[in-house]
């Protein structure tokens, strides 16, 4: 970090701390219905929230599609509905890869209670957890 | 450098280079320059000298690179954050790049992250907030920053701006530079009602570094900026709009998923070259 850039930071004029206080109250505020759900906050328009949504959604279901593809695989069919219950229950934590295993783990835990006979299930506890491969008898260990 | 009387480097056409396409994209006839996303980079590499070797390969060609940061979030409440900002310096550093680019977007806020490009209210208020962030920006950037339109699906009720008026008084109070997405500006028209030709009046042509062309698709009449479907008609119309105001410095094309074969890129790619030179082709 520059000293200018620590000068900028110390010296915050009194009035820009209340825009940015404004400002971040707003812009938390909207994300927070974007990601989460929920009535479109005073002064929008509730059709243009929606579709924002929507887009959020796309995005996110669409990159862990793409860093994880093996799961939209194994889904198939599912995937898709499955992913928007998913993504109703909060926004994402980490990255994408993150995102996935999150998505798989809560989809096998889906099926164990909603659909244990589903035949996908299977190949996500798998995905989820390869089998270790063998160990090597032989192998000393060192104290 | 930050000043509007910096000349802007002639930039060419170009495409955004990215790892599924990598050997598509050095092979591709007569391509001026790339773009990479920042945040795909792996910084430690990038300290270490080392670039992706495509990368390594263009730039021994003369292909000129640009780091184009998606994470940043320049739009947002906080100060910009140092790290992110340090990634796209030394990005910069390593790639001998002449700029770097960003959008004028929030992209978290709360403690959440969005995953995507988000509006600002384009308020007084704000403007203030953002002018700062963009200085401190600047300050952290061994090069000229550029600052990009975004394709958003809502307006705030807070807008006193268009986003051509606020991109233009950006420019006035710390000379950041403009990346023009006229894909971006076609998905407003069609979602928002954006008068395109009004909207090209605001903005302040002369600080256009370059212009994003992508493709998008149209379900049940809202577009959807998907960069993975082929550019229209309609997106190179509003090219040629601009460029009939002033001939861009660059022009490159943004192509994310579902990778159509080599040919039809290079197809792309001449379309934009017919616009630039003054004909609007079918594509």
């Amino acid at each position: 970090m520059s000293e200018h850039f620590e000068y900028l930071v110390r010296a915050g004029d009194p009035e820009l701390v209340v825009a940015r206080a404004r400002l971040a109250r707003r812009q938390a505020e909207l994300l927070a219905v974007l990601v989460s759900g929920g009535p479109a906050p005073e002064g929008f328009d509730p059709e243009q929230v929606r579709v924002q949504t929507q887009g959020l959604l796309a995005k996110r279901r669409d990159t862990v599609a793409r860093v994880a593809p093996e799961v939209a695989r194994i889904l198939g069919d599912d995937y898709l509905p499955l992913f928007r219950r998913y993504a109703q229950q909060g926004p994402a934590v980490g990255g994408y890869r993150a995102d996935a295993r999150a998505f798989a783990e809560w989809a096998v835990d889906w099926a164990a209670v909603g659909a244990p006979h589903t035949p996908w299930r299977p190949a996500l506890e798998r995905w989820l957890r390869p089998a270790e491969p063998p160990r090597r008898r032989w192998r000393r260990f060192h104290g | 450098m930050t000043s509007a009387a910096t000349a802007l480097p002639r930039l060419g056409v170009g495409i955004g280079w990215r790892a599924e396409i990598d050997t598509v994209v050095e092979r591709l006839p007569g391509l001026d320059w790339v773009e990479v996303v920042a945040e795909n980079l792996c910084l430690d590499q990038l300290r270490a000298g080392h670039l992706p070797e495509s990368l390594r390969v263009l730039r021994e060609r003369g292909v000129t690179v640009v780091p184009h940061g998606v994470a940043l979030g320049l739009g947002g409440a906080e100060l910009p954050d140092p790290e992110r900002l340090s990634r796209l310096a030394t990005a910069a550093q390593a790639l001998d790049a002449p700029l770097v680019s960003e959008h004028l977007a929030f992209v978290r806020a709360g403690g959440v992250e969005a995953g995507h490009l988000l509006p600002v209210p384009r308020s007084r208020d704000s403007l203030r907030v953002i002018a700062e962030n963009v200085r401190i920006a600047q300050q952290e950037l061994p090069v000229p920053l550029a600052l990009e339109n975004i394709a958003a699906h809502l307006a705030w009720p807070e807008d006193e701006f268009t986003e051509g008026e606020f991109l233009a008084e950006l420019v006035e109070r710390t000379g950041v530079r403009l990346l023009v997405d006229v894909a971006n500006l076609h998905t407003n028209r069609v979602n928002l009602g954006l008068d395109i030709a009004a909207e090209l009046d605001r903005l302040p042509l002369e600080a256009v570094a370059y212009v994003h062309v992508a493709g998008g698709i149209e379900v049940d009449g809202v577009w959807h900026d998907t960069h993975a479907h082929p550019v229209t008609e309609p997106v190179l119309e509003v090219l040629a709009r601009l460029c009939e105001r002033a001939l861009p410095p660059g022009v490159l094309l943004e192509r994310d998923d579902h990778y159509p074969p080599p040919a039809e890129l290079a197809g792309e790619l001449d379309a934009i070259r017919a616009v630039l030179e003054g004909r609007l082709e079918h594509v």
